[in-house]
């Protein structure tokens, strides 16, 4: 302890004397209380341990609070990054055209959208239901959420050229099996509306309503229906209602009707579930069993390409004629948000869903496999669980439908809400407050005086 | 006795300028500085001078005079401050403010023989002959008026209706002229007689020896002035404007005796029904209200109240205040 002491007090005294060299400390008289203590310091071990203690803290310290501020300031790098992205998938989402070959940014005529502003201020309020530009925006990320999910759930990367390739016959067939009735729609309206829809439909049979036409069809026939009230495009549903929609459009429809879109929510969450039992079942499954599954798939979704009918009487979720009024320009919409993810959203719910009935039915080798496993209780507890979804969807669907009314009702209503207020003509002049007490006068003046007093006045 | 009596008439032709309240306080300071004050409440038809004092069920009132013909004594009621009594006017009926002019000829002649120093008569809003009529019983009344200009403009009509109406009921027997300033009974009169300067000039034209008389009608006429609820400097201009407007179109010598500055202790006294120069007696409105009292009086009136107990000093000017 003693020579620790020395050692300590020599490298002090060694430290003091070369300073004081330098500096000539001694002859400064502030120093010298200073020196009383240091000397207090260097007589008591106990005060030596703790000044020794303290200097080495610093260091320490400051680094702590160094570290301290680093962290704080990668934190908030990392939220206002956060905060970027969220803006950016916002300005993304937003600065989306609605029709394929419009420009972005291009002001839409849709109906509902000179309501928004309305929705947004009082009328909004009036209304409990979601405003129409809320359901736009939710819209698109419920598609997205939802294809997001279905690859998650699916293991479906689009990277995959396996699953891409799938994706791209099915699209291709689907998009030609779309068109069906589609055309059926537009003929059956022409039949209805011919003076409301004289304006393109020619145009559009000729071309097929492929979607490769030019910009100058699409948005001439955009605005042929956007120009037209939700009310000119009644008759369509009955025409629309013989003929039996296929799941896809009747799909895509639902996915495009802002309006419905809590029940979109649920059935996104469906969606959500089935796809996590088709997970389970596929994880379960081998990897050489998967590709059994895959060529299975592909066998179900060519035969369900010969026989379009036989898909949609056993899903009667999708069936709901009443809603084709906006069958045009939902076409159209349905183009502009992600026609790909959509169509993949519902077909694989559909045909997965079809494809597991048709395991339990033809016992093929993948249900061989799983019967083999000890997948097979679980399975079929999914498969009942799967049904019991389907009733679930049937039921929510035809509360849905009902629902669109009502918020047709509600829409129609706030657009002649709209149309009952004329603008005001209003000619009111300010006068200007007067600055100097001299105005004020001639002001006041000018108040209690008629004209022809003042004339008098200043005659 | 009776023509010793001051009678001080508090008009103005927008409501809700604070005629009541400015009234009812300088009522009370008037009589804590020593003289003998009635309050009445003038405003007949909506009555309300003795709620301020906080007055319940006032046991007699101005109808007693006609009803029941009782001595201008009996209808005096105690205030609970010293020197300071009321006559109120409540229980009034619908059409009490348009009394005929034998009736006003009537309370005129009882105010006149009222038992004190000050009478201050509290007037309701308007321009009415009858407001007119006992806004002119006295050369000293006061105008109470807001720094707002729509009250600024309706002061300024009411001193031009008071001074017209002086000249009209002096004109009675010469209906050529009294036209000229009573457009009630004659409708096509001319609008050209707004002012002092072209009533001159039209007199003149028609009978000129009328101009003397007139003159000193008008030379009489000086009411003083009061702006209430001033809130800043640029409020306090108001009452120079007015004094300047009236000079230049009515030839009159508006007296600015002072301002009220506006005050939530104003409003409280209202709703305690105690006047603030009472309950308040060290309050900006307090204080304004004790220089407006001096000015009036002839005094430098000072109160202070501590402990709940109001203490008074006064000091008598050597210079007047009022004109004799």
């Amino acid at each position: 302890m003693e020579t620790i002491k020395q050692s300590v007090a020599t490298f002090f005294d060694k430290a003091w004397l070369k300073v004081n060299a330098i500096l000539s400390l001694e002859e400064m008289e502030i120093l010298g209380s200073f020196q009383l203590v240091l000397n207090n310091i260097l007589a008591d071990p106990l005060l030596l341990v703790l000044a020794i203690g303290i200097i080495a803290s610093i260091p320490y310290i400051v680094h702590k609070i160094k570290t301290v501020q680093t962290e704080k300031e990668k934190r908030l790098d990392a939220l206002l990054q956060e905060l970027e992205q969220l803006e950016e998938n916002e300005e993304t989402h937003k600065g989306k055209s609605l029709l394929k070959n419009q420009p972005k940014g291009e002001k839409t005529n849709h109906p509902n959208e000179s309501l928004g502003t309305l929705n947004n201020e009082a009328y909004g309020n009036e209304f409990e239901s979601s405003g129409s530009e809320k359901t736009n925006e939710s819209l698109e990320e419920l598609n997205l959420t939802t294809q997001e999910n279905i690859n998650d759930d699916l293991s479906w990367d689009s990277s995959n050229d396996k699953w891409s390739d799938l994706y791209d016959h099915l699209s291709q067939n689907l998009d030609e099996d779309k068109q069906v009735p589609i055309q059926q729609s537009i003929k059956m309206g022409g039949d209805i509306s011919e003076d409301t829809l004289t304006q393109k439909p020619l145009e559009i049979m000729d071309h097929e309503l492929s979607w490769e036409s030019n910009h100058d069809e699409w948005t001439e026939l955009y605005d042929t229906v956007a120009e037209k009230p939700l009310e000119t495009d009644m008759p369509a549903k009955n025409s629309i209602e013989k003929d039996n929609l296929t799941p896809e459009i009747a799909a895509t429809e639902l996915t495009t009707d802002q309006e419905e879109q809590d029940e979109l929510d649920k059935f996104a969450d469906s969606l959500e579930a089935i796809s996590k039992i088709e997970k389970e079942s596929i994880e379960t499954v081998p990897e050489e069993e998967k590709l059994e599954e895959v060529t299975n798939f592909l066998e179900a979704v060519s035969e369900l390409e010969k026989e379009p009918m036989d898909i949609t009487t056993p899903t009667p979720a999708f069936n709901i004629p009443e809603r084709i009024e906006l069958s045009l320009k939902e076409i159209e919409v349905e183009e502009l948000i992600k026609p790909k993810s959509i169509e993949q959203a519902e077909t694989t719910s559909t045909i997965h869903s079809k494809l597991i009935k048709e395991k339990s039915l033809t016992a093929g080798p993948l249900l061989n496999s799983m019967l083999n496993s000890s997948v097979s209780a679980k399975t079929d507890a999914l498969v009942s669980r799967l049904k019991t979804f389907q009733a679930e969807l049937e039921t929510r669907f035809q509360s849905l439908e009902t629902e669109s009314k009502t918020t047709q009702q509600i829409t129609k209503t706030t657009s002649d809400k709209k149309n009952n207020y004329q603008p005001a003509s209003v000619n009111y002049k300010s006068i200007k407050k007067s600055r100097s007490n001299k105005e004020y006068l001639s002001q006041l003046e000018s108040f209690i005086f008629m004209a022809k007093q003042k004339n008098i006045n200043s005659d | 006795m009776a023509s010793s009596i001051n009678i001080i008439p508090v008009g103005g032709g927008k409501g809700g300028i604070g005629k009541s309240i400015i009234s009812t306080n300088l009522a009370v300071g008037i009589a804590l500085s020593g003289q003998k004050v009635v309050l009445m409440d003038g405003d007949f038809g909506a009555s309300n001078l003795h709620a301020l004092l906080g007055i319940s069920h006032p046991i007699h009132g101005f109808q007693d005079l006609f009803i029941n013909n009782k001595s201008p004594e009996s209808l005096l009621i105690e205030t609970g401050i010293s020197n300071l009594k009321f006559i109120s006017s409540a229980g009034d009926n619908p059409g009490s403010a348009n009394i005929d002019t034998e009736h006003v000829k009537k309370i005129i002649s009882f105010i006149k023989k009222l038992n004190a120093d000050t009478v201050i008569l509290d007037l309701g809003p308007g321009t009415s002959f009858n407001i007119l009529d006992f806004f002119n019983i006295s050369a000293q009344s006061i105008v109470m008026s807001s720094p707002e200009i729509t009250s600024v403009m309706k002061t300024f009509s009411f001193i031009r209706s008071a001074l017209f109406r002086r000249i009209s009921l002096h004109l009675k027997d010469l209906p050529n002229l009294q036209k000229l300033v009573d457009h009630s009974k004659y409708l096509k009169t001319d609008l050209k007689t707004y002012s002092v300067d072209t009533l001159r000039k039209n007199i003149s034209n028609i009978d000129d020896s009328q101009t003397k008389e007139i003159n000193q009608i008008i030379e009489k006429f000086k009411p003083s002035i009061i702006i209430n609820r001033v809130r800043s400097k640029k409020d306090l201009l108001a009452g120079n404007n007015m004094v300047n407007l009236v000079k230049k179109y009515l030839d009159v010598n508006l007296n600015y005796i002072g301002y009220i500055v506006e005050s939530d202790r104003v409003r409280d006294s209202v709703e305690d029904m105690v006047p603030f120069l009472i309950k308040d007696p060290q309050s900006k409105p307090s204080q304004n209200l004790q220089q407006i009292i001096g000015t009036l009086t002839n005094t430098d009136l000072h109160l202070v109240k501590e402990d709940g107990r109001i203490f008074v000093s006064k000091q008598v000017r050597l210079n007047s205040g009022w004109d004799a």
